[in-house]
Protein backbone atom coordinates (compact mmCIF):
# COMPACT_ATOMS: atom_id res chain seq x y z
CA UNK A 1 0.00 0.00 0.00
CA UNK A 2 1.62 3.35 -1.11
CA UNK A 3 2.53 5.78 2.11
CA UNK A 4 0.12 8.24 0.19
CA UNK A 5 -3.12 5.64 0.76
CA UNK A 6 -2.44 4.57 4.09
CA UNK A 7 -1.81 8.33 5.55
CA UNK A 8 -5.79 8.59 3.32
CA UNK A 9 -7.11 5.78 5.00
CA UNK A 10 -5.45 6.51 9.03
CA UNK A 11 -7.12 10.01 8.65
CA UNK A 12 -10.01 9.63 7.10
CA UNK A 13 -11.55 6.11 7.95
CA UNK A 14 -11.97 6.98 11.70
CA UNK A 15 -14.80 9.41 10.52
CA UNK A 16 -16.67 6.96 8.35
CA UNK A 17 -19.30 6.55 10.70
CA UNK A 18 -20.16 10.00 11.33
CA UNK A 19 -20.18 11.39 7.55
CA UNK A 20 -22.10 8.35 6.92
CA UNK A 21 -24.61 9.54 9.88
CA UNK A 22 -24.70 12.82 8.76
CA UNK A 23 -25.13 11.87 4.49
CA UNK A 24 -28.31 9.66 5.89
CA UNK A 25 -29.67 12.96 7.58
CA UNK A 26 -29.16 14.80 4.53
CA UNK A 27 -29.90 12.63 1.68
CA UNK A 28 -33.06 10.83 3.91
CA UNK A 29 -32.23 7.58 2.67
CA UNK A 30 -29.62 4.78 2.98
CA UNK A 31 -28.86 4.39 -0.39
CA UNK A 32 -27.61 8.12 -2.07
CA UNK A 33 -26.34 8.16 1.75
CA UNK A 34 -23.57 5.31 0.87
CA UNK A 35 -23.38 6.17 -2.57
CA UNK A 36 -22.69 10.19 -1.32
CA UNK A 37 -20.01 8.96 1.38
CA UNK A 38 -18.35 6.71 -1.04
CA UNK A 39 -18.08 9.66 -3.94
CA UNK A 40 -16.56 11.97 -1.12
CA UNK A 41 -14.05 9.54 0.22
CA UNK A 42 -13.02 8.97 -3.48
CA UNK A 43 -13.32 12.63 -3.75
CA UNK A 44 -11.00 13.30 -0.72
CA UNK A 45 -8.37 10.85 -1.93
CA UNK A 46 -7.86 12.70 -5.22
CA UNK A 47 -7.68 15.87 -3.36
CA UNK A 48 -5.27 14.66 -0.83
CA UNK A 49 -2.50 16.46 -1.69
CA UNK A 50 -4.41 19.43 -0.84
CA UNK A 51 -4.97 18.82 2.66
CA UNK A 52 -2.91 20.14 5.44
CA UNK A 53 -1.12 17.31 7.51
CA UNK A 54 -2.43 18.92 11.20
CA UNK A 55 -5.23 20.64 10.60
CA UNK A 56 -8.69 19.40 11.05
CA UNK A 57 -9.57 16.10 9.03
CA UNK A 58 -12.82 16.07 9.79
CA UNK A 59 -13.63 19.09 9.03
CA UNK A 60 -12.22 18.28 5.48
CA UNK A 61 -14.09 15.55 5.07
CA UNK A 62 -17.43 17.31 6.26
CA UNK A 63 -16.37 20.06 4.08
CA UNK A 64 -15.30 17.96 0.95
CA UNK A 65 -18.72 15.25 1.55
CA UNK A 66 -21.30 18.45 2.15
CA UNK A 67 -20.03 20.47 -0.98
CA UNK A 68 -20.69 17.07 -3.21
CA UNK A 69 -24.53 16.89 -1.69
CA UNK A 70 -25.37 20.82 -2.60
CA UNK A 71 -24.11 20.07 -5.71
CA UNK A 72 -25.36 16.85 -6.85
CA UNK A 73 -28.61 16.42 -4.49
CA UNK A 74 -29.30 19.98 -4.69
CA UNK A 75 -28.80 22.08 -7.44
CA UNK A 76 -31.49 23.47 -8.84
CA UNK A 77 -34.18 22.43 -6.26
CA UNK A 78 -36.77 23.96 -4.76
CA UNK A 79 -35.10 23.52 -1.35
CA UNK A 80 -32.78 26.55 -2.44
CA UNK A 81 -35.15 28.70 -2.98
CA UNK A 82 -37.18 28.02 0.37
CA UNK A 83 -34.07 28.34 2.29
CA UNK A 84 -33.12 31.66 0.79
CA UNK A 85 -36.68 33.08 1.78
CA UNK A 86 -36.73 31.89 5.18
CA UNK A 87 -32.86 33.44 5.40
CA UNK A 88 -34.32 37.12 4.40
CA UNK A 89 -37.08 37.26 6.69
CA UNK A 90 -39.10 35.65 9.24
CA UNK A 91 -42.04 34.52 7.49
CA UNK A 92 -41.26 30.85 6.81
CA UNK A 93 -44.77 29.62 6.97
CA UNK A 94 -43.15 27.33 10.54
CA UNK A 95 -41.56 29.70 11.81
CA UNK A 96 -42.14 30.02 15.45
CA UNK A 97 -41.64 33.22 16.59
CA UNK A 98 -40.05 34.25 20.27
CA UNK A 99 -43.40 35.63 21.84
CA UNK A 100 -45.22 31.99 20.17
CA UNK A 101 -42.26 30.53 21.80
CA UNK A 102 -42.97 32.14 25.65
CA UNK A 103 -46.93 31.41 25.20
CA UNK A 104 -46.35 27.78 24.34
CA UNK A 105 -43.35 27.12 27.15
CA UNK A 106 -45.12 25.22 29.34
CA UNK A 107 -46.82 23.03 27.26
CA UNK A 108 -43.89 22.23 24.98
CA UNK A 109 -42.22 20.79 28.42
CA UNK A 110 -44.59 18.21 27.86
CA UNK A 111 -44.50 17.97 24.21
CA UNK A 112 -40.68 17.65 25.09
CA UNK A 113 -40.81 14.33 27.53
CA UNK A 114 -43.17 12.99 24.70
CA UNK A 115 -41.27 13.75 21.74
CA UNK A 116 -40.22 10.73 19.84
CA UNK A 117 -36.90 10.06 18.19
CA UNK A 118 -39.19 9.04 15.18
CA UNK A 119 -41.20 12.36 15.55
CA UNK A 120 -37.39 14.60 16.19
CA UNK A 121 -36.36 12.27 12.69
CA UNK A 122 -39.22 13.14 10.60
CA UNK A 123 -39.06 16.63 11.34
CA UNK A 124 -36.01 17.34 10.44
CA UNK A 125 -36.06 15.69 7.44
CA UNK A 126 -38.39 17.76 6.56
CA UNK A 127 -36.88 20.80 6.81
CA UNK A 128 -35.12 22.89 3.93
CA UNK A 129 -31.62 21.03 3.25
CA UNK A 130 -29.88 24.45 4.23
CA UNK A 131 -31.43 24.11 7.45
CA UNK A 132 -31.20 20.67 8.22
CA UNK A 133 -27.42 21.11 7.60
CA UNK A 134 -26.88 23.45 9.75
CA UNK A 135 -28.63 21.49 12.61
CA UNK A 136 -27.21 17.88 12.02
CA UNK A 137 -23.02 19.45 11.75
CA UNK A 138 -24.30 21.69 15.22
CA UNK A 139 -26.42 19.46 17.32
CA UNK A 140 -25.80 15.82 15.86
CA UNK A 141 -21.64 16.16 15.37
CA UNK A 142 -21.05 19.07 17.87
CA UNK A 143 -18.92 21.42 15.29
CA UNK A 144 -18.35 24.67 16.02
CA UNK A 145 -19.88 28.02 14.44
CA UNK A 146 -16.65 28.30 12.39
CA UNK A 147 -15.93 24.75 11.12
CA UNK A 148 -19.64 24.83 10.27
CA UNK A 149 -19.31 28.23 8.24
CA UNK A 150 -15.57 26.73 6.74
CA UNK A 151 -17.29 23.15 5.72
CA UNK A 152 -20.41 25.81 4.50
CA UNK A 153 -18.28 28.36 2.71
CA UNK A 154 -20.55 31.05 4.71
CA UNK A 155 -20.21 33.66 7.01
CA UNK A 156 -20.46 33.01 10.36
CA UNK A 157 -23.90 35.22 10.80
CA UNK A 158 -25.28 32.90 8.26
CA UNK A 159 -24.41 29.91 10.76
CA UNK A 160 -25.54 31.18 13.40
CA UNK A 161 -29.20 32.85 11.78
CA UNK A 162 -29.48 29.39 10.17
CA UNK A 163 -29.02 27.25 13.19
CA UNK A 164 -31.47 29.43 15.49
CA UNK A 165 -34.63 29.31 12.41
CA UNK A 166 -33.75 25.60 11.99
CA UNK A 167 -34.17 24.71 15.42
CA UNK A 168 -37.34 27.14 15.44
CA UNK A 169 -38.90 25.34 12.64
CA UNK A 170 -37.96 21.77 14.23
CA UNK A 171 -39.99 22.98 17.27
CA UNK A 172 -42.79 24.33 15.76
CA UNK A 173 -42.68 21.43 13.33
CA UNK A 174 -43.08 19.15 16.49
CA UNK A 175 -45.49 21.26 17.78
CA UNK A 176 -47.65 20.93 14.83
CA UNK A 177 -47.10 17.20 14.83
CA UNK A 178 -48.26 16.79 18.95
CA UNK A 179 -51.28 19.00 18.27
CA UNK A 180 -52.05 16.68 14.86
CA UNK A 181 -51.27 13.42 17.36
CA UNK A 182 -53.67 14.92 20.21
CA UNK A 183 -50.60 15.17 22.17
CA UNK A 184 -50.04 18.89 22.92
CA UNK A 185 -52.24 20.31 26.45
CA UNK A 186 -54.84 22.21 25.03
CA UNK A 187 -53.49 25.43 24.40
CA UNK A 188 -56.74 27.41 25.02
CA UNK A 189 -57.58 25.70 28.26
CA UNK A 190 -53.86 26.15 29.49
CA UNK A 191 -54.60 29.80 29.01
CA UNK A 192 -57.53 29.93 30.33
CA UNK A 193 -56.71 28.08 33.54
CA UNK A 194 -53.45 30.75 34.03
CA UNK A 195 -56.28 33.68 33.48
CA UNK A 196 -54.74 35.22 30.41
CA UNK B 1 -28.86 42.66 27.24
CA UNK B 2 -32.51 43.57 26.35
CA UNK B 3 -35.01 40.46 26.55
CA UNK B 4 -35.22 40.77 22.81
CA UNK B 5 -31.89 38.85 22.34
CA UNK B 6 -32.38 36.87 24.94
CA UNK B 7 -33.61 33.72 23.00
CA UNK B 8 -30.62 34.19 19.87
CA UNK B 9 -28.14 34.52 22.84
CA UNK B 10 -28.63 31.17 24.84
CA UNK B 11 -28.67 29.27 22.00
CA UNK B 12 -24.74 30.86 21.52
CA UNK B 13 -24.34 29.76 25.00
CA UNK B 14 -25.63 26.43 24.20
CA UNK B 15 -22.93 26.46 21.45
CA UNK B 16 -20.08 26.73 23.78
CA UNK B 17 -19.95 29.99 21.96
CA UNK B 18 -19.81 32.71 24.52
CA UNK B 19 -17.04 33.92 26.81
CA UNK B 20 -16.88 33.67 30.68
CA UNK B 21 -17.82 37.48 30.96
CA UNK B 22 -20.88 37.05 28.33
CA UNK B 23 -22.25 33.73 30.28
CA UNK B 24 -21.93 35.82 33.56
CA UNK B 25 -23.92 38.99 31.66
CA UNK B 26 -27.04 36.30 30.13
CA UNK B 27 -27.05 34.89 33.59
CA UNK B 28 -27.76 38.11 35.76
CA UNK B 29 -30.19 39.24 33.02
CA UNK B 30 -31.63 35.90 33.76
CA UNK B 31 -31.66 36.29 37.22
CA UNK B 32 -33.29 39.39 37.46
CA UNK B 33 -36.04 38.72 34.29
CA UNK B 34 -38.62 35.70 35.25
CA UNK B 35 -40.05 35.86 31.52
CA UNK B 36 -36.16 35.11 29.95
CA UNK B 37 -35.26 32.75 32.59
CA UNK B 38 -38.41 30.87 31.16
CA UNK B 39 -37.63 30.96 27.77
CA UNK B 40 -33.85 30.63 28.71
CA UNK B 41 -35.43 27.07 30.27
CA UNK B 42 -37.41 26.00 27.13
CA UNK B 43 -34.80 26.80 24.74
CA UNK B 44 -32.25 24.67 26.99
CA UNK B 45 -34.65 21.89 27.08
CA UNK B 46 -35.12 21.95 24.05
CA UNK B 47 -31.94 21.95 22.12
CA UNK B 48 -30.30 19.74 24.82
CA UNK B 49 -33.59 16.69 24.22
CA UNK B 50 -32.66 17.54 20.45
CA UNK B 51 -29.11 16.75 20.53
CA UNK B 52 -29.58 13.15 22.98
CA UNK B 53 -32.46 12.61 20.23
CA UNK B 54 -29.90 13.11 17.24
CA UNK B 55 -26.99 11.61 18.72
CA UNK B 56 -28.78 8.56 19.79
CA UNK B 57 -30.30 8.24 16.14
CA UNK B 58 -26.80 8.25 14.75
CA UNK B 59 -26.44 5.13 11.97
CA UNK B 60 -23.19 3.51 11.85
CA UNK B 61 -21.94 3.12 8.38
CA UNK B 62 -22.71 -0.28 7.07
CA UNK B 63 -20.02 -2.66 7.13
CA UNK B 64 -20.56 -3.33 3.31
CA UNK B 65 -19.59 0.66 2.54
CA UNK B 66 -16.47 -0.13 3.72
CA UNK B 67 -15.65 -2.19 1.31
CA UNK B 68 -17.34 -0.42 -1.53
CA UNK B 69 -14.85 2.50 -0.61
CA UNK B 70 -11.86 0.77 -0.29
CA UNK B 71 -12.58 -1.15 -3.71
CA UNK B 72 -12.74 2.60 -5.05
CA UNK B 73 -9.76 3.55 -3.93
CA UNK B 74 -8.16 0.75 -5.29
CA UNK B 75 -9.96 2.05 -8.72
CA UNK B 76 -7.85 5.41 -8.06
CA UNK B 77 -4.75 3.90 -7.30
CA UNK B 78 -5.07 1.99 -10.15
CA UNK B 79 -6.10 5.02 -12.29
CA UNK B 80 -9.54 4.36 -13.01
CA UNK B 81 -12.14 6.74 -12.91
CA UNK B 82 -15.09 5.68 -10.40
CA UNK B 83 -18.61 5.51 -10.57
CA UNK B 84 -20.71 3.40 -8.20
CA UNK B 85 -22.28 0.58 -10.05
CA UNK B 86 -25.63 0.70 -8.43
CA UNK B 87 -25.87 4.42 -9.94
CA UNK B 88 -24.91 3.00 -13.61
CA UNK B 89 -27.58 0.23 -12.57
CA UNK B 90 -30.11 2.95 -12.22
CA UNK B 91 -29.62 4.13 -15.44
CA UNK B 92 -31.01 2.34 -17.91
CA UNK B 93 -31.20 -1.81 -18.88
CA UNK B 94 -28.96 -1.64 -21.42
CA UNK B 95 -26.33 0.43 -19.61
CA UNK B 96 -26.86 -1.86 -16.64
CA UNK B 97 -25.72 -5.19 -19.12
CA UNK B 98 -23.10 -3.09 -20.21
CA UNK B 99 -22.08 -2.47 -16.55
CA UNK B 100 -21.84 -6.35 -15.40
CA UNK B 101 -19.94 -7.15 -19.34
CA UNK B 102 -17.69 -4.58 -18.08
CA UNK B 103 -17.23 -6.35 -14.90
CA UNK B 104 -17.24 -9.09 -16.17
CA UNK B 105 -13.82 -8.79 -18.81
CA UNK B 106 -11.99 -6.93 -16.33
CA UNK B 107 -12.23 -9.48 -14.15
CA UNK B 108 -11.59 -12.10 -17.20
CA UNK B 109 -14.18 -14.45 -16.37
CA UNK B 110 -17.49 -15.20 -17.27
CA UNK B 111 -20.67 -13.36 -15.43
CA UNK B 112 -21.05 -14.00 -11.83
CA UNK B 113 -17.31 -16.02 -11.70
CA UNK B 114 -14.72 -15.30 -9.86
CA UNK B 115 -11.50 -15.78 -11.40
CA UNK B 116 -8.37 -17.64 -10.00
CA UNK B 117 -6.22 -15.00 -11.65
CA UNK B 118 -7.91 -12.43 -10.42
CA UNK B 119 -8.22 -13.89 -6.89
CA UNK B 120 -4.11 -14.24 -6.64
CA UNK B 121 -3.72 -10.88 -7.63
CA UNK B 122 -5.82 -9.50 -5.53
CA UNK B 123 -5.06 -11.59 -2.61
CA UNK B 124 -1.37 -10.75 -2.76
CA UNK B 125 -2.17 -7.02 -3.70
CA UNK B 126 -4.21 -6.66 0.01
CA UNK B 127 -0.95 -8.75 1.82
CA UNK B 128 1.21 -6.64 0.75
CA UNK B 129 -0.38 -3.36 2.17
CA UNK B 130 -0.33 -2.41 5.93
CA UNK B 131 -3.96 -2.32 5.82
CA UNK B 132 -5.74 -0.76 8.96
CA UNK B 133 -6.97 -3.60 11.64
CA UNK B 134 -10.62 -2.87 12.49
CA UNK B 135 -10.58 -5.56 15.05
CA UNK B 136 -7.44 -7.20 16.98
CA UNK B 137 -6.67 -10.51 17.87
CA UNK B 138 -5.27 -12.92 19.53
CA UNK B 139 -8.48 -14.37 20.78
CA UNK B 140 -10.50 -15.95 18.00
CA UNK B 141 -13.94 -15.58 19.79
CA UNK B 142 -13.74 -12.02 19.37
CA UNK B 143 -12.84 -11.53 15.96
CA UNK B 144 -15.65 -13.84 14.99
CA UNK B 145 -17.87 -12.35 16.93
CA UNK B 146 -17.15 -8.89 15.74
CA UNK B 147 -17.73 -10.22 12.04
CA UNK B 148 -21.43 -11.13 12.91
CA UNK B 149 -23.92 -9.81 11.15
CA UNK B 150 -21.40 -7.50 8.77
CA UNK B 151 -20.70 -10.32 6.21
CA UNK B 152 -23.38 -12.69 5.14
CA UNK B 153 -20.78 -15.61 5.64
CA UNK B 154 -19.80 -17.26 9.30
CA UNK B 155 -16.44 -15.93 9.89
CA UNK B 156 -14.68 -18.69 11.90
CA UNK B 157 -10.58 -17.74 11.84
CA UNK B 158 -8.96 -20.90 11.75
CA UNK B 159 -6.07 -22.46 14.02
CA UNK B 160 -3.06 -22.20 11.95
CA UNK B 161 -1.44 -25.05 14.53
CA UNK B 162 2.42 -23.33 14.42
CA UNK B 163 4.45 -22.28 17.05
CA UNK B 164 4.85 -18.80 17.54
CA UNK B 165 1.38 -17.76 15.89
CA UNK B 166 -0.56 -15.10 16.39
CA UNK B 167 -3.68 -13.92 15.21
CA UNK B 168 -3.31 -9.97 14.82
CA UNK B 169 -6.41 -9.18 14.05
CA UNK B 170 -9.07 -8.61 11.35
CA UNK B 171 -11.11 -6.29 8.87
CA UNK B 172 -13.90 -6.18 6.29
CA UNK B 173 -12.28 -6.62 2.62
CA UNK B 174 -13.31 -7.80 -0.82
CA UNK B 175 -12.13 -10.09 -3.55
CA UNK B 176 -13.57 -9.12 -6.97
CA UNK B 177 -16.97 -7.92 -6.25
CA UNK B 178 -17.39 -10.35 -3.38
CA UNK B 179 -17.02 -9.47 0.03
CA UNK B 180 -14.26 -10.84 2.10
CA UNK B 181 -12.80 -11.04 5.70
CA UNK B 182 -9.22 -10.18 6.27
CA UNK B 183 -8.01 -11.69 8.80
CA UNK B 184 -3.76 -11.06 9.29
CA UNK B 185 -1.82 -13.87 11.37
CA UNK B 186 2.16 -13.71 12.78
CA UNK B 187 3.71 -16.84 12.62
CA UNK B 188 7.64 -16.56 14.10
CA UNK B 189 7.70 -13.19 12.31
CA UNK B 190 6.04 -13.67 9.15
CA UNK B 191 2.84 -11.98 7.86
CA UNK B 192 -0.18 -14.47 7.13
CA UNK B 193 -2.76 -12.68 5.16
CA UNK B 194 -5.98 -15.30 5.39
CA UNK B 195 -9.49 -13.96 3.19
CA UNK B 196 -12.54 -15.78 4.46
CA UNK B 197 -15.63 -15.26 1.34
CA UNK B 198 -17.98 -17.14 -0.21
CA UNK B 199 -16.06 -19.68 -2.89
CA UNK B 200 -19.26 -20.13 -5.39
CA UNK B 201 -18.41 -20.20 -9.24
CA UNK B 202 -14.76 -20.28 -7.60
CA UNK B 203 -13.04 -20.81 -11.28
CA UNK B 204 -9.58 -22.36 -9.98
CA UNK B 205 -8.91 -24.06 -13.60
CA UNK B 206 -5.15 -22.12 -14.01
CA UNK B 207 -3.79 -22.82 -10.59
CA UNK B 208 -2.09 -25.69 -9.59
CA UNK B 209 -3.15 -28.56 -7.67
CA UNK B 210 -2.48 -30.07 -4.40
CA UNK B 211 -3.82 -32.79 -2.33
CA UNK B 212 -3.18 -32.09 1.44
CA UNK B 213 -4.02 -35.06 3.60
CA UNK B 214 -7.15 -35.49 1.08
CA UNK B 215 -7.94 -32.21 0.73
CA UNK B 216 -7.89 -30.41 -2.57
CA UNK B 217 -5.70 -26.69 -2.45
CA UNK B 218 -5.06 -24.73 -5.33
CA UNK B 219 -1.67 -22.88 -5.48
CA UNK B 220 -0.43 -19.93 -7.39
CA UNK B 221 1.85 -17.12 -6.94
CA UNK B 222 2.29 -13.51 -8.20
CA UNK B 223 5.35 -11.28 -7.29
CA UNK B 224 7.17 -13.52 -4.88
CA UNK B 225 4.00 -14.31 -2.94
CA UNK B 226 2.10 -17.44 -2.66
CA UNK B 227 -1.32 -18.28 -2.24
CA UNK B 228 -3.26 -21.16 -1.28
CA UNK B 229 -6.92 -21.65 -1.99
CA UNK B 230 -8.82 -24.45 -0.03
CA UNK B 231 -12.80 -25.06 0.37
CA UNK B 232 -14.25 -26.05 3.82
CA UNK B 233 -17.52 -25.86 5.10
CA UNK B 234 -19.19 -23.71 2.48
CA UNK B 235 -16.27 -21.21 2.69
CA UNK B 236 -13.36 -20.30 0.82
CA UNK B 237 -10.01 -19.50 2.58
CA UNK B 238 -7.38 -17.73 0.29
CA UNK B 239 -3.80 -18.02 2.51
CA UNK B 240 -1.48 -15.13 1.21
CA UNK B 241 2.44 -15.37 2.25
CA UNK B 242 6.34 -15.05 1.28
CA UNK B 243 6.26 -18.49 2.67
CA UNK B 244 7.24 -21.31 0.35
CA UNK B 245 4.97 -23.49 -0.95
CA UNK B 246 5.55 -26.69 1.45
CA UNK B 247 5.04 -24.24 4.62
CA UNK B 248 1.71 -22.97 3.17
CA UNK B 249 0.65 -26.12 2.91
CA UNK B 250 1.80 -27.11 6.10
CA UNK B 251 -0.12 -24.32 7.54
CA UNK B 252 -3.05 -25.53 5.29
CA UNK B 253 -3.15 -29.02 6.57
CA UNK B 254 -3.09 -28.25 10.94
CA UNK B 255 -5.33 -25.44 10.38
CA UNK B 256 -7.89 -28.06 8.67
CA UNK B 257 -7.44 -31.18 10.07
CA UNK B 258 -8.94 -30.30 13.30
Amino acid sequence: MSDRRQQFEQMALPHLDALFATALRLCRNDRDAEDLVQDAMVKAYRFFDRFEPGSNGRAWLFKVMVNLFYNRYRQGQRERRVAEEADAGDHHGRYTSDAAIRALRDPERELLDRMTQRDVVRALEALPADFRAVVVLSDMEGFLYREIAEILDCPIGTVMSRLFRGRRLLRGMLAEHAADAGLAVDLTAYRRSKGS
Amino acid sequence: MSCAEVARLVHLELDGEFGAEERLDLERHLSECASCADLARGERAFVGRLRDVLRADRAAAPPALSVRIDRALDQVDGGARVTPLRRILAWSVPAAAAAVALVAWWAQVPDGQLGAQMLVGEAVARHQRELPIEVRGPDPEQVRSWFRGKLDLPVRPPTLGQPRTQLVGGRLSHLGQRQAAYLMYDVGGSKISVFIFDPQDLATERMRHRSVRGRDVWVGAEHGYNVALVRSGGLGYAFASDLDEARMLDLISAAFSR
